[in-house]
């Protein structure tokens, strides 16, 4: 076989070229981009060469140190002279020529404040801890009562919680005086007195408007006079406000009416008051994960959750139950659905048949429950994916065996750990470092079922964390230098696979 | 594989009732498993209020007036079901066709070279495989406003891109386990490289590029953030999404969308359901 040197070589190169060209292209030009936009400040939008100049400096330090024509020429082309605003203003670019005038200004010495090399800064401040305090875990309160929440549910406070909450934390004496009296500890706890505020403000605000004589007048009264109680005024602010409703409207009311007034003003003002203090210090102290430590509880889970069922739905589909294709078929089908779907699929069941099922209708939003939603809708999406490869590899294993196990227990976990786990290795190796690097990687689902609230509800991962930092919250530089991070964490899991890998081969 | 139809050597009763309860477990559990996607499928033939006030049972009056809805609006971008529909369709094919070209060529003469060189562009090519695409993510969209690619061609050729490093690896494994000795006589007979290539390589790499292309048809059908960001809309995924932030709490119209769009998918899934399992069991192990 006689084939030309330099026609082989040249058929190499042809060959090669198209794929090689597309993936420098699309993969490697912007993973270098990648770490060089790490190390700026960019925010994602700002023209990396400034939208304006003071005419004296671009014309004496730009354009006069240009030698070239044609850079002069590109200068002048994305430039223009404003003369009213002292400036030189930019166009829009795009393209090479955005390269190209950073490349003069650069030799300039001119840089955008809002495009500068800042080094290792981003990522100085990832591991210093010097970025958004929702990347790493926190304490939060979670109140136990709102303002606008009714009065019934603050009836009764537990005498731990009162203690916890009010006499240890209450330092104003005058407030924790004011709660003493709304309240009386009896042995259920610290009950409202029914004395306190006798009516609901339903009726605190029917009772004024029916008063002879105000009329209109109520609204405004009672809108100050609760506005005073969660700002905390002086009690005596009811009669500064009927003093002052006094010269236009007070003659048309009855001195009784006026009595009435001041009652109901107190009640309307003691309520607002008693809301504020307790919704502002009835909480419960929690601890929200953080980007970062919901990600690792959610690959944790996930690589848990779906190995385990996938192997163990292997073992039970590579049996001779008559459907087990059927059954291998079913349990693929959330896998070839794109994530989208899969996951507004179960936003409609945690929204809608959740609720008329079990009567408790706060699943997706509650902090408590929505990371394990987030883990119970990947593990049902990967599982079917994961038990195709055990299932591959439980396929090596002797079938008599497998039988054997089935049948006589007490051989089978002897078996399962001498003849079959030695056999199914490589591909638990395989699904574990798989669904690893997929669960880091996970996005769709989690972006999907919180289109816009997954930081309230505290499921951002860190890609969702990267995508709203990078296009949301404007960090594009920081955002970049966190991917920079995750690739090195990849890398290292792929190094400890590939080792892992080689050490079996070696053995076997 | 075993055999369909072997029986336990020696069956006794104990042993088959045995079976029959296990199958039926089985059964109950994948029931259990699809249940969510039976649930919509369900709910899409119901109004909106029948949903809310019994979101579990059959439909009281079937209808397909959901899906006319569907088929009705016009969805973010000015875009319809159908014309996302028609995108999607024309970015896979495009898609993938190059994916599959370009990483066959470039595989055949990897394998079939050994120098350094090939071996620094096949690793060059394995590296793909530790970039999250986090990090890639916001430099293609500065590419894609810098080359004017915000469109379904340059969609399609960013995948080209994307995909080749997978599918080069997966050629590159396969074209080493053929032997040598067609080639060698077709080059015998004068064949140029490329007519070698095409008409006898090409033919014997059937298999595989079957399961890279399924492989990649639901990489490139399910993609949602590469074209998120580049595209904001106009394809089928995308439709959904956005259907999903218009219509919050038209849940008739809602579930009749995602029947819709997983039905093309779900459909080649039934129909290659082989080359799909057998293609993932292949492309794990050797990756």
């Amino acid at each position: 076989m006689v084939i030309n040197k330099w026609k082989s070589r040249s058929n190499f190169i042809l060959f090669l070229l198209p794929a090689l060209a597309f993936y420098f292209f699309f993969a490697i030009l912007p993973l270098l981009q990648g770490f060089w936009l790490s190390t700026t400040n960019w925010d994602g939008t700002a023209p990396w060469t400034p939208a304006q100049i003071s005419i004296p400096v671009f014309e004496k330090k730009v354009l006069d140190q240009t030698p070239n024509p044609s850079d002069r020429a590109l200068l002048l082309k994305y430039y223009t002279k404003n003369t009213v605003a002292g400036m030189y203003q930019r166009h829009d670019l795009y393209g090479l020529d955005r390269y190209r005038l950073l490349m003069i200004f650069s030799a300039r010495g001119i840089v955008n404040p809002d495009f500068q090399n800042i080094g290792l800064k981003n990522y100085s401040d990832i591991f210093t801890g010097n970025i958004d305090p929702k990347f790493f875990p926190q304490n939060y309160h979670q109140a136990k009562f709102q303002e606008g929440d009714p009065l019934d549910n603050i009836r009764l406070i537990p005498i731990n919680e009162w203690q916890r909450r009010f006499t240890n934390h209450i330092h104003d004496q005058a407030d924790l005086a004011f709660l003493g009296q709304a309240y009386t500890l009896t042995p259920k706890g610290y009950e409202l007195n029914k004395s306190f505020i006798p009516l609901s403000s339903t009726d605190i605000q029917v009772a004024l408007a029916a008063i002879p004589g105000v009329g209109d007048a109520y609204n405004d009264f009672y809108g100050d006079v609760t506005d005073a109680g969660a700002q905390l005024k002086a009690p005596g602010i009811v009669n500064d406000l009927i003093q002052k409703l006094g010269p236009v409207k007070a003659h048309k009311i009855a001195p009784a009416g006026l009595a009435q007034l001041q009652t109901l003003g107190n009640y309307a003002y003691k309520e607002a008051y008693l809301k504020h203090l307790v919704a502002h210090y009835w909480y419960t102290a929690k601890i929200r994960m953080g980007v970062l430590v919901f990600t690792i509880f959610f690959t944790v889970f996930n690589v848990l959750f779906v190995n385990i069922l996938a192997l163990l739905l292997a073992f039970a589909l590579d049996t001779k139950i008559k459907s087990r294709n059927i059954l291998r078929s079913v349990f693929f089908i959330p896998n070839v659905l794109s994530l989208i779907i899969v996951a507004f699929i179960w936003q409609l069941i945690f929204t809608q048949m959740l609720p008329k099922l079990t009567g408790y209708s706060d699943w997706i939003m509650n902090p408590d429950i929505a990371p394990w939603l987030t883990v119970l809708v990947a593990t049902w999406q990967g599982v079917g994916y994961y038990t195709i490869i055990y299932l591959a590899g439980l396929q090596n294993v002797p079938q008599e065996l497998l039988e054997a196990s089935s049948i006589d227990g007490a051989r089978a976990w002897t078996n399962f750990r001498k003849v079959i786990l030695p056999m199914i290795f490589p591909a638990i190796t395989i699904c574990l470092f798989l669904s690893t690097a997929g669960a880091l990687k996970t996005f769709d689902i989690i972006f999907a079922l919180y289109p816009s609230n997954s930081t309230a509800v505290g499921v951002d991962n860190v890609v969702i964390n990267i995508f709203y930092d990078a296009f949301r919250d404007k960090h594009a530089g920081a955002a970049t230098a966190k991917a920079v991070l995750l690739m090195a964490v990849i890398l290292i899991i792929s190094g400890i696979q590939i080792t892992l890998t080689k050490k079996k081969e070696v053995e076997l | 594989m075993s055999s369909e139809n072997s029986i336990l050597s020696q069956p006794t009763k104990k042993i088959q009732v045995g079976w029959i309860i296990f199958e039926i477990v089985m059964i109950l559990l994948a029931l259990i498993f699809v249940y969510p996607t039976i649930y919509i499928l369900i709910n899409s033939f119901k109004g909106t209020q029948e949903i809310v006030v019994n979101p579990i049972g059959l439909p009281p009056h079937p209808s397909f007036a959901n899906f006319i809805n569907v088929l009705q609006q016009v969805g973010a971008g000015g875009y319809t079901f159908l014309q996302s529909l028609l995108n999607t369709l024309l970015i896979t094919v495009i898609s993938v066709s190059g994916v599959i070209l370009i990483s066959s060529m470039a595989a055949y003469v990897l394998a079939r070279t050994k120098s350094k060189a090939s071996w620094v562009i096949f690793s060059i090519f394995a590296f793909f495989t530790v970039i999250p695409f986090q990090l890639i993510m916001v430099p293609l969209v500065v590419l894609a406003t810098d080359l004017q690619f915000q469109n379904i061609w340059g969609l399609s050729l960013m995948y080209w891109g994307l995909g080749a490093p997978a599918a080069v690896f997966m050629y590159h494994g396969f074209i080493k386990s053929i032997p040598y000795s067609l080639e060698e006589s077709a080059s015998m007979d004068g064949a140029s490289h490329t007519r070698l290539f095409f008409q006898i390589v090409l033919p014997l790499l059937t298999p595989i590029t079957a399961t890279i292309t399924i492989l990649d048809i639901l990489w490139v059908w399910n993609d949602f953030l590469l074209p998120y960001i580049i595209l904001k809309q106009g394809t089928l995924v995308l439709f959904q999404f956005n259907f999903f932030g218009q219509f919050t709490q038209d849940f008739g119209a809602l579930t009749a969308s995602l029947v819709m769009s997983a039905t093309p998918i779900i459909i080649l899934y039934f129909a290659m359901q082989k080359f799909i399992i057998k293609g993932i069991s292949a492309g794990a192990v050797k990756g």
